[in-house]
Order: structure tokens, then C-alpha cells, then sequence
């Protein structure tokens, strides 16, 4: 009887440190207790694009001719947030004033700055842009916000 | 009568030249192999002296400052080929008069590219990479001096078989 409850605990901590392990893997860049990485996936996918069209412009780009050393690099989420701008900008879902004004708010951020740019107030006020045009509930945008917290865990 | 036949045809064979060029013009369009290497430069860093709003919008925002040790500040330059064909011989080389560069890293890791030289000397980097494929991406991370300005002065250089890189202006340092 011991011996089971001993094996049955050790598999639910085996499993525990898989979970937290895989859950670790999934968040690319974090920031501020921010999964950015999952609000720019569920960005994305609210507006029905590719996570990684969006993230790199073209759906090519091969992961494995990457040469990087750089464990915390966000510049790729920079481009994927200049990127879906753009394509807002195109598809008529925003202004280019709507453009400036977001970067500005995000370069006058404080805390981390990838490019001059605080990524998770980038991502908030993308989220609040979508929400301002009824893409998004303000529930919703707030749930990705809440969510992206876990995922940094 | 051979007049006669030219005015006969000669419309057609317009209408055939046109459409020949079109053709070609087209095809050639849609074969295009060539390379489009860019460079991108970033400056990242933690910034303590401005707040980071807890509002945005309706949206309520949690942000915890807390600077991640031993990573920030550091310049990166980033490579990029974006282009529809792949470019040989690709040199680049990166060096500043003002700028005291030192590697963030000890050397970046450029073999996938078949490096064929990699030297940093005085505070100058050069790279010469046998292969470069479309959607490839080498970074190079450089430790930025006390003044993120100087970054402004950094040279950077690339060039390759079939044509030279375009430099794009650096993300999150003011230039004159």
C-alpha cells in the first residue's frame, strides 16, 4: 500500500515537471510577468491571420537557418507587432495615426525595451485597438492579458 | 506584293511580338532568384526611469519591472535575407570610431552558412559566410557602450556575390 501511494505521488510529481516544463517551452518571450508570445498568437488568430505570417511577414522563413545566440531576443516579436500593423493599416482595421500613436505610447513605456519598445504595452494597446474597432470584446482582450500572465509562469 | 502581305499581317504580328515580351516580362517576373539581404539593428534595454502605465484603454495591465540580469542592455545586428534566391559569398563587416564594441557572446555561431572567416579585432567584427539561403537570419550580439548614441555611428557593411545589403536606420536609439 506504501509502496503504491509512493509510486502514485511520484507520478503526479513526474508529470507535474512535465507539465511546467512543456508550459515553460511554450512561451518564446516573456516580459513583466507577460507571455508576449501568446497575446501575439491570440492577436493573430483574432484577426484570422497566420501566427507565423504575421511573425515574419512571409510564411518561408525556415527556423532552422536561425544563427542566434540571443537567449531573450523580442526583436522578433517587434517585427511581428510592425508587420500585423501593416496589415491593419492595408486591410483598412487602422490609421497610419492609429500606427504612430501605439509605437509612440509603447516607446514612452518603461521596463523592458526591445528596439525602443516595450513589447507587452505594445501588445496591450494592439489588443485595445482591436477592442476600440469591435474586433474584440473588452472581456476577451482582458482574458488574453489575464491568460498571458499563466503562460509566463 | 509584298506589301500586300504586310499590311495582311502586320497587326498580327504585333499582337505575337506583345505577346511574346508579356510572356517573357511575366516569367521572368515569377522566376526572379534573386537575394534581398537587409540589416536590422537593435538596441535593447531595460529602462527604470519611466513608468509603465497599469492602464491601457479599458484594459487593466500588471506589469511587474523587474530587469533581467546579465541580458540587457545589448546592441544587435541582425542579417536577414529576404529575398527569393539565395546569395553566395556574403561578407559583413561592422565597426564604429566612437563605439568601444566588445561581443555579448564570445562568437556567434555561423557555421550552418559554411563561415569561411570570422574575425573581431579592435573592436571591429567581419564575417564571410560561404551560403547564404533564402530566409536565413545571422545575429550578432555586441556588448553597447555607456552612450547608446555612439551606436548611431556604427559602420556596417554587407555585400555579397550578386549584389550589396541595404542597412536599415537602429530601433530604440535617437539619431540625428
Amino acid at each position: 500500500m506504501r509502496v503504491r501511494c509512493i509510486l502514485g505521488i511520484a507520478s503526479l510529481l513526474v508529470l507535474l515537471a512535465i507539465t511546467t516544463f512543456v508550459h515553460a517551452d511554450d512561451c518564446a518571450y516573456r516580459d513583466g510577468g507577460y507571455c508576449v508570445a501568446f497575446i501575439a498568437k491570440e492577436t493573430a488568430k483574432k484577426l484570422s491571420i497566420p501566427t507565423e505570417t504575421a511573425m515574419w511577414g512571409q510564411s518561408r522563413w525556415n527556423k532552422s537557418l536561425w544563427a542566434t545566440d540571443v537567449a531573450m531576443d523580442g526583436t522578433n516579436y517587434l517585427n511581428y507587432y510592425e508587420n500585423l500593423w501593416d496589415q491593419m493599416v492595408k486591410n483598412g482595421k487602422a490609421t497610419i495615426k492609429d500606427r504612430e500613436t501605439t509605437f509612440e505610447e509603447a516607446k514612452k513605456a518603461g521596463g523592458t525595451k526591445i528596439g525602443g519598445v516595450n513589447l507587452v504595452v505594445l501588445a496591450a494597446k494592439t489588443l485595445q485597438h482591436l477592442v476600440d474597432k469591435g474586433a474584440l470584446t473588452k472581456e476577451e482582450a482582458q482574458g488574453i492579458l489575464n491568460r498571458a500572465r499563466s503562460a509566463a509562469q | 506584293m509584298f506589301k500586300g502581305w504586310l499590311s495582311k499581317y502586320l497587326g498580327e504580328m504585333v499582337r505575337s511580338l506583345i505577346l511574346v515580351i508579356l510572356t517573357i516580362l511575366i516569367t521572368e517576373k515569377l522566376t526572379n532568384k534573386s537575394p534581398n539581404v537587409v540589416v536590422k539593428q537593435y538596441y535593447n534595454s531595460f529602462d527604470s526611469t519611466s513608468a509603465v502605465p497599469n492602464k491601457i484603454g479599458e484594459l487593466v495591465l500588471d506589469y511587474k519591472e523587474e530587469k533581467p540580469t546579465d541580458k540587457l542592455p545589448y546592441y544587435l545586428v541582425t542579417v536577414l535575407n529576404e529575398g527569393n534566391g539565395a546569395e553566395e559569398n556574403l561578407s559583413f563587416q561592422i565597426r564604429s570610431t566612437l563605439a568601444s564594441l566588445a561581443l555579448f557572446y564570445k562568437e556567434p555561431n555561423l557555421k550552418v552558412f559554411g563561415l569561411k572567416q570570422i574575425t573581431f579585432e579592435k573592436g571591429e567584427f567581419f564575417a564571410e559566410l560561404e551560403k547564404f539561403p533564402i530566409g536565413a537570419v545571422a545575429e550578432v550580439a555586441f556588448v553597447p557602450p555607456d552612450n547608446a548614441k555612439s551606436l548611431c555611428d556604427v559602420n556596417i557593411t554587407v555585400a555579397g556575390k550578386t549584389e550589396i545589403g541595404r542597412v536599415e536606420k537602429i530601433r530604440g536609439v535617437e539619431c540625428e
